[in-house]
C-alpha cells in the first residue's frame, strides 16, 4: 500500500501549548504593540510590572508616613516572611492549613465521585444532585460554619467538614458533566473491545471524562482554599495548632503589620503554586491530548 | 433478486453463511413511543464476502450494522452470527465508525492499536509489535507516535482500519467509514482498504449511501428502502472494481434508478 500523501491536520510533532495568550500575527494594531513592550517576554513584562509595584508600595510608605501599626512597607513584610520561615512561625500554620484543606478535599471528592457514579447511574440520582447543587452550589460555603461548629464543637472535624462541603458540590457539577459528555462512539468502541462494568470506565469513561474532572478538581480546590482561610478566620484556634488563617488574626491581634501581610502573601504564593500546577498537569495531559485547547493561564 | 452469480465457484464466500440477518426489525424508544427504523431486513453475509448496505438517509442501515455489532437488540427477527444468536458487543465483529470519535485521544496511533490487542488479551510486546505491523499496513509508519488530534481525517480513520483488521475479527463492520473524507481521500481509502481486505480473506459489512462506493468495494449490495425499510434487492456486483468497466456503469445506473424509486417517496431529499 502506498503511503498516504494526505497533510496532517495538526502540526507534525508534538505541539507546544503557547505560554500566555499570543497576539494573532496578522492584527496590524497588535504589530505596533509588539514593536516595544509587546516584544519582551511574559515573564519580563511580568517581572518589571511586580518590580514597579513593589517600589510604588515602598514609595508610598516612605513618603506617606504611614503608622506603622496599619500598614507595612515590603521591605518589612520581606523580613516578616523571611523570619516566619526560617524561624518555623509560618511553617506550623501552613502545614496545619494544607493538612485540614487536603482532608477536606480528599473527603469532598470521595462524595463528589460517589454522587456523580449515582447520578449518572439512575433517574433519581441525577435529579437528586441537580436539586441538591441547585440549592446548596449559590450558598457561601463559610455560611455553614456555625453550624457545623455546633454539630462537630470548637475542633478541627468542623474545618474539614466546612471544607468536604465546599468541594464536593462543584465538584460534583463537573463529574457529572465530564462522565455525561463522554463520546457515544467513544464508549461503542469499548464496549466492541468486549470491556464491560470497571473495566470500560477506567479504560474509556474515566480518561475520557479527564478534562472536566482536573477542571472539577481545580474548581473544588479553589473553592477549598478560600473557604478553610475564611473559616480559620472566624473560627480561631483548633486545638493547640492554628492555620493561617489564625495565624493573621493572631497577628492583627499582637498589632504585628508585618506578619499579617506575610501571611496573606503567603496564602497568594501557595495559591499561585497550586494553579501553575494544575496548569502543569494540564499541559501534559489533555492539552497535549487535543481534549482540551490551550492550557488556561 | 440479482444475486445470480451466487454460484460461481472459487469466488469469495461461496460457504455458508457467516451472518443471516432475517426478518429483523428494530426501532427506538422514544418520548413519543416506539418508531420503527426498520420494519423487516433479510440477507445473508458469507464468509470472505463483502456486503454493502445502502439506503437512502434515514432509511436504518446504520441502525442494522449496529444490531449486528450487538449494540442494539431486533424488536423481532433474528440474527444469526457463526451460529450463534442473542449477540453482546465483541471483538470478532470489530467495528470502524464515521466519527473521529472513535480513536481514543489519550493514546497514540500506536497506542491506540496495541491497546485493543491488550483488551482482547494479547500480551504487551506482542500487541506493541502487531500494532506496529498493522500501522505500517496502512502507510503510517511516520505517524505511529502522534495523537489523534495530530491526525489528519484519512489517517484517523487508516488508524481505525489498522486497529480493526489487528483484532483479526471473523467479521469487519464499517459505518460510513469514508463519509466525512474529502473526494479525493476518500478514493485513496478505498483502493487501500480493497487491497488489504482481498489481502487479508476478511469478511466485511459495510454501511455506505454512496453508490459508487457500493459497486467499487461491494460483492453484493443490499438495497434498503425508506424508512421503516425493508430489503428491496440484493444486486450483485462482484468483480466490478474499476470505474472504468462497462459493468461499472450499468452496476451505477441499476442501483441509482433503484434509489431513485424510494426518493420520490421520501420526504427528505437524500443523497
Amino acid at each position: 500500500m502506498p503511503p498516504p500523501t494526505d497533510a496532517p491536520a495538526g502540526p507534525p510533532a508534538a505541539p507546544a501549548p503557547p505560554a500566555g495568550r499570543r497576539p494573532a500575527p496578522a492584527l496590524p494594531r497588535s504589530a505596533r504593540r509588539r514593536a516595544g513592550w509587546g516584544r519582551l517576554p511574559t515573564a519580563v513584562r511580568r517581572g518589571v510590572l511586580l518590580a514597579a509595584l513593589i517600589a510604588a508600595w515602598q514609595g508610598y510608605v516612605s513618603a506617606a508616613g504611614v503608622s506603622p501599626l496599619v500598614f507595612a512597607g515590603p521591605a518589612d513584610v520581606a523580613a516578616a516572611l523571611v523570619a516566619g520561615w526560617a524561624g518555623g512561625d509560618l511553617v506550623a500554620p501552613t502545614l496545619t492549613t494544607l493538612r485540614l484543606l487536603g482532608l477536606g478535599m480528599l473527603i469532598g471528592s470521595v462524595l463528589a465521585l460517589a454522587l456523580t457514579a449515582l447520578a449518572v447511574g439512575t433517574r433519581l440520582g441525577d435529579d437528586l444532585l441537580s436539586l441538591l447543587t441547585a440549592m446548596i452550589n449559590p450558598l457561601p460555603s463559610v455560611a455553614v460554619l456555625p453550624l457545623a461548629m455546633l454539630w462537630f464543637g470548637l475542633n478541627e472535624t468542623a474545618l474539614v467538614f466546612v471544607v468536604a462541603n465546599a468541594v464536593l458540590w462543584p465538584m460534583a457539577v463537573s463529574l457529572g458533566t465530564g462522565f455525561r459528555t463522554v463520546p457515544a462512539t467513544t464508549v461503542a468502541v469499548g464496549r466492541s473491545l468486549g470491556l464491560r462494568g470497571w473495566r470500560l470506565v477506567r479504560d474509556i469513561r474515566l480518561p475520557a471524562a479527564l478534562p472536566h474532572t482536573i477542571a472539577g478538581v481545580r474548581t473544588g480546590w479553589a473553592f477549598g482554599w478560600r473557604t478553610i482561610i475564611a473559616a480559620e478566620l472566624v473560627f480561631g484556634v483548633a486545638g493547640a495548632r492554628g492555620g493561617l488563617g489564625f495565624y493573621i488574626n493572631d497577628a492583627r491581634y499582637y498589632l504585628d503589620i508585618p506578619n499579617v501581610f506575610a501571611g496573606l502573601v503567603t496564602i497568594a504564593l501557595i495559591g499561585i503554586a497550586l494553579d501553575l500546577l494544575f496548569t502543569a498537569v494540564e499541559r501534559r495531559t489533555v492539552v497535549r491530548w487535543g481534549m482540551r485547547e490551550g492550557a488556561a493561564t | 433478486m440479482a444475486d445470480t452469480a451466487e454460484a460461481s465457484a472459487a469466488a469469495p464466500g461461496t460457504g455458508p453463511p457467516l451472518l443471516e440477518v432475517a426478518g429483523v426489525a428494530v426501532g427506538y424508544n422514544g418520548p413519543d413511543g416506539y418508531t420503527a427504523a426498520v420494519a423487516d431486513a433479510s440477507f445473508t453475509v458469507r464468509a470472505g464476502e463483502t456486503v454493502m448496505l445502502i439506503g437512502p438517509s434515514g432509511c436504518g442501515k446504520s441502525t442494522l450494522l449496529r444490531v449486528v455489532a450487538g449494540f442494539l437488540r431486533p424488536a423481532a427477527g433474528r440474527v444469526v452470527f457463526d451460529g450463534r444468536t442473542g449477540l453482546a458487543p465483541g471483538p470478532d465483529r470489530a467495528v470502524v465508525f464515521q466519527e473521529s470519535d472513535q480513536l481514543l485521544p489519550w493514546r497514540t496511533a500506536l497506542g491506540n492499536v496495541a491497546y485493543a490487542l491488550r483488551a482482547t488479551g494479547t500480551p504487551r510486546a506482542r500487541a506493541r509489535a502487531l500494532a506496529r505491523d498493522h500501522l505500517v499496513g496502512v502507510g503510517l509508519a511516520h505517524a505511529l507516535d502522534r495523537h489523534p488530534h495530530q491526525l489528519s481525517g484519512g489517517m484517523k480513520q487508516r488508524v481505525a482500519i489498522a486497529r480493526a483488521l489487528a483484532l483479526a475479527p471473523r467479521m469487519l463492520l464499517m459505518d460510513e467509514p469514508f463519509g466525512a473524507l474529502d473526494a479525493q481521500t476518500r478514493g485513496r481509502l478505498q483502493h487501500d482498504l480493497a487491497a488489504l481486505v482481498r489481502r487479508t480473506g476478511t469478511t466485511v459489512l459495510f454501511v455506505t449511501h454512496s453508490i459508487d462506493e457500493a459497486v467499487l468495494l461491494g460483492d453484493r449490495v443490499v438495497v434498503l428502502g425508506d424508512r421503516p425499510s425493508r430489503v428491496r434487492e440484493v444486486v450483485d456486483v462482484a468483480g466490478v472494481d474499476r470505474p472504468d468497466a462497462p459493468e461499472f456503469t450499468a452496476a451505477r445506473r441499476r442501483l441509482r434508478a433503484l434509489l431513485a424509486e424510494e426518493e420520490e417517496t421520501a420526504h427528505a431529499p437524500a443523497h
